[in-house]
């Protein structure tokens, strides 16, 4: 038992991992529908978007120095209308709108690493700052031939499979994108140079310094990779709801923080895990899945948010207080 | 005349430690004392805990004729005792006289603050000590640091200070602001301050100081009339008779130069920086604190770029713009502030030793070749005896001098050809010492050069082939022979004594 404890003090997506199924266990009790595979495998395709967001935010705490992005939603929101706008109102290739979407993020990205990297500027201002931009440039970019921002919605119908095709009631975008996506940045954290340079910079960047790290190239890149996903995020959101609206991601830039932080990434840098984050965003997508099966109001949604954060952070305070041992 | 302030008997200990072993000290009103001493003498020590930042373990403190106990800076603040820093610690965003008055506020009767008065006040006091107050609604951090040491000796008259500690408080100012100082210091003799004066520029004190104690290893070596001693004594009593240690060493053949530096000058750092550096050699860099020497270090390993001059290596001059290009050319750095600089104390030992050359161990796609790594790591420690349960221990969990042999090994496993240790062995007990430095030997008799830098004098004769000795950003000593390497030669070198040469 107090191996258990300690366990779960020590280690957050172990602690994740038991949380999740004391809420499995519940909302099956509660709710007959919760625990039936069909609802399991349709709900997943409700958390990659979030997820995708949620692992660019991992990489960029991690990459410490107050590292933070606040702009990864509107990122997400200017992407899709570039895809939207391309393909639904010029008529571009859905293929190559896509790239070029994907592009937009990836840009996106290198606008804010280029300011914090290689110009040394808080990322809370440079992001902050961003993020505005960003969102009226997709606001810019929806306005239609008559002056106002609209949605674009007239998209091919072969570009519909990426959002809302199912293979055994696995959707596509979990089994083809999202979880192949968690296995290659799981593996760039944990087995290569990158990843040791990431925690390296995180650490202590005058110790990296020191320590012949490409300190600049890594802070950068983090932030290129993060819009790389937005932008991929965007394409999956698009092409689910069949629409490219300019405030598609409005609203998520905190929750995409708050689940890396609930995973285990350290805001002050130098500590996290895909794994942890992966947790986290399962016990999230659970949660919101439950609270709509179980008729609670979709306005709760964002509340429980946060006080599962607060609550997982007491109880990891107790925990490591009474069981965490140095070795 | 009684003296104004007596500490008598003060013996202070850090853990095994003995930093002041039964000090005797004391200051007349009106008089100017100077405190010598190296670096570790005890210096620090005796002023914290004459200004109520540590309490002694025993010992009395007597003041005025009474009986003192110090349980707070802020105590002895109230009572007159007040120190002046090297770095003055102001507010820099508040004003001069904000600063003046900071926590001392003269308040009216409706409780606002009163700030004519506080105003008239200040400009009163410094023009008692000759300054133009033109400057006081200035913010702190706009003054040089000069007039912020004025402010707030200027602070420390309003408190009525009847003692003022100067902490080498020329160190950092121009010759002219100095001279100011000076000037300053006999204005407040004049007012019957006393004054404890710190500093390492001997060829000062003449000019300023009444009286002198040097200290050692936590004694008081001597107190004398400033007039009455010599800065040979001074130095000889500074030195001591210091045991070195003395060793088999065969010195090598100076044929081949790796590492020539040139003219090498970085404003505000150092100087006209001029060195050669051979295969298989100990170079010892003496001096003190604060001398230039981590920064002429730094700048060879890429980290600070030089305004001018050249850095020569193997017969080419290279531009070595960051860390990556020095560590292509063989050149290991191991920095002096192991917890800021020297590793990434929160992750493991295996990390932390191969993070320098991690993209040498890559099979493909960038990935670590864990069996390789994890081969590097328990070599290393092995090899340097390091004492944990394994490598994926974290460095937190380590003792100082484990810690130390995992940062050298961190920069072994580099395989550098020339390897700059800056204060190998601070804060590392006297075995793990010994072991650093017999490993430091067997590296230089295997080819490697190597750059000590020490402000050890002990541990830079025990070592080192040849010495070169820094003051104040400028090199102010060269001592090719074994035997002209002594503590007095380096000392009067370190402290800023004319050029100081001996070659052969």
């Amino acid at each position: 038992m107090k191996k258990f404890l300690n366990l779960m003090a020590t280690n957050r997506s172990f602690f994740l991992f038991i949380f999740l199924i004391a809420m499995f266990l519940v909302f099956s009790f509660v709710i007959p529908e919760f625990s039936t595979i069909y609802n399991i495998l349709n709900m997943t395709k409700y958390g990659v978007e979030i997820g995708l967001l949620a692992f660019a935010e991992t990489l960029i705490i991690i990459s410490g120095g107050g590292g933070i992005d606040l702009s990864i939603g509107s990122i997400l929101s200017l992407s899709a209308m570039v895809i939207g706008v391309l393909a639904g109102r010029l008529g571009m290739n859905i293929v190559l709108a896509s790239i070029l979407g994907l592009i937009a993020g990836g840009l996106c990205g290198a606008v804010n690493g280029f300011f914090v990297s290689f110009l040394r500027m808080p990322p809370l201002i440079v992001t902050l700052s961003t993020m505005y931009v960003y969102d009226s440039l997709a606001l810019l970019i929806a306005v239609d031939k008559w002056g106002n921002p609209m949605p674009v919605s007239n998209f091919p119908y072969g570009y519909f499979f990426i959002g809302q095709q199912t293979y055994f009631n696995i959707p596509f975008q979990v089994i083809a994108i999202f979880i192949p996506l968690a296995l290659i940045l799981h593996f760039l954290l944990s087995k290569t140079t990158f990843g040791r340079y990431l925690f390296a910079t995180g650490n202590s960047e005058v110790v990296a310094r020191f320590s012949n790290v490409p300190v600049k190239k890594i802070k950068f890149s983090v932030y290129v990779i993060g819009g790389f996903l937005a932008g991929l995020a965007a394409l999956i959101m698009t092409s689910r709801i069949a629409s490219a609206r300019p405030d598609l991601g409005a609203g998520l830039n905190l929750q995409a923080i708050t689940i890396a932080v609930l995973g285990g990434t350290n805001i002050m840098g130098g500590e996290g895990s895909i794994l942890g984050t992966l947790m986290a965003i399962v016990v999230i997508t659970a949660l919101y899945n439950g609270l709509q099966l179980a008729g609670i109001s979709s306005i709760w949604q964002v509340g429980t948010l946060g006080i599962i954060l607060i609550g997982s952070a007491i109880a990891n305070i107790i925990l490591s207080r009474k069981y965490s041992s140095v070795e | 005349m009684e003296p104004i302030l007596k500490a008598k008997k003060i013996v202070k200990n850090f853990g095994g430690v003995k930093a002041l072993r039964e000090v005797d000290f004391d200051l007349f009103a009106g008089e100017v004392h100077a405190l010598v001493g190296e670096n570790g003498a005890g210096k620090s020590t005796l002023i914290k805990i004459l200004t109520g930042v540590l309490e002694p373990d025993s010992g009395e403190i007597e003041y005025f004729g009474k009986k003192l106990v110090l349980k707070s800076p802020r105590e002895a603040h109230e009572a007159g005792i007040v120190a002046v820093y090297q770095e003055p610690l102001v507010y820099k965003h508040l004003s001069v006289v904000e600063n003046i008055f900071l926590g001392n506020e003269i308040k009216k009767k409706n409780g606002n603050v009163d700030w004519q008065r506080e105003r008239s006040i200040t400009r009163e006091l410094l023009k008692s000590l000759d300054i133009d107050p033109y400057f006081i609604d200035e913010p702190m951090g706009s003054l040089s640091t000069g007039l912020q040491q004025l402010t707030l000796i200027a602070k420390a008259l309003n408190y009525n200070a009847k003692v003022i500690i100067f902490d080498e408080p020329t160190a950092i100012l121009t010759e002219h602001e100095a001279q100011r100082l000076f000037s300053i210091i006999e204005r407040l003799k004049e007012k019957g301050v006393g004054i404890i004066y710190i500093s390492h520029r001997l060829e000062e004190l003449p000019q300023i100081a009444d009286r002198i104690t040097i200290m050692r290893d936590g004694q008081v070596m001597g107190n004398f009339d400033m007039n009455q001693v010599t800065r040979e004594k001074i130095i000889e009593l500074m030195a001591g008779h210091t045991l070195i240690e003395e060793l088999k060493r065969t010195p090598p053949e100076y044929t081949d130069v790796v590492l020539e530096v040139r003219n090498l000058s970085k404003k505000g750092m150092y100087q006209d920086i001029d060195f050669k550096l051979y295969r298989g050699e100990i170079l010892g860099f003496s001096g003190l604190v604060g001398a230039g020497r981590s920064e002429v270090m730094q700048t060879i390993f890429g980290l600070i770029k030089p305004d001018s001059g050249e850095i020569i290596i193997n017969g080419k001059k290279v531009n070595v713009k960051d860390p990556s290009i020095a560590m292509k050319l063989g050149i290991a750095y191991i920095p002096e502030d192991r917890g800021s600089q020297g590793l990434f104390k929160a992750l493991t030992i295996n990390f932390n030793v191969t993070i320098p050359i991690i993209e040498q161990l890559t099979k493909f796609l960038g990935i670590v070749d864990n069996s390789r790594e994890k081969e590097i790591a328990t070599r290393y420690l092995k090899w340097l005896q390091i004492k944990a349960p394994s490598i994926y221990t974290l460095v937190n969990n380590l003792s100082g001098g484990n810690q130390q042999k995992v940062l050298i090994a961190k920069w072994l496993a580099t395989s550098p050809k020339i390897l700059i240790l800056d204060e190998p062995t601070r804060g590392v007990d006297v075995a793990v010492k010994s072991q650093i430095h017999n490993e430091i030997l067997r590296l230089a008799d295997s080819g490697i050069s190597i750059i000590v830098v020490s402000s050890e004098l002990p541990e830079i004769i025990k070592l080192s082939d040849r010495v070169i000795v820094m003051h104040e950003g400028r090199i102010t000593g060269r001592f090719d022979k074994k035997e002209s390497i002594t503590p007095t030669n380096l000392l009067n070198a370190a402290t800023g004594a004319r050029m100081v040469y001996s070659r052969d």
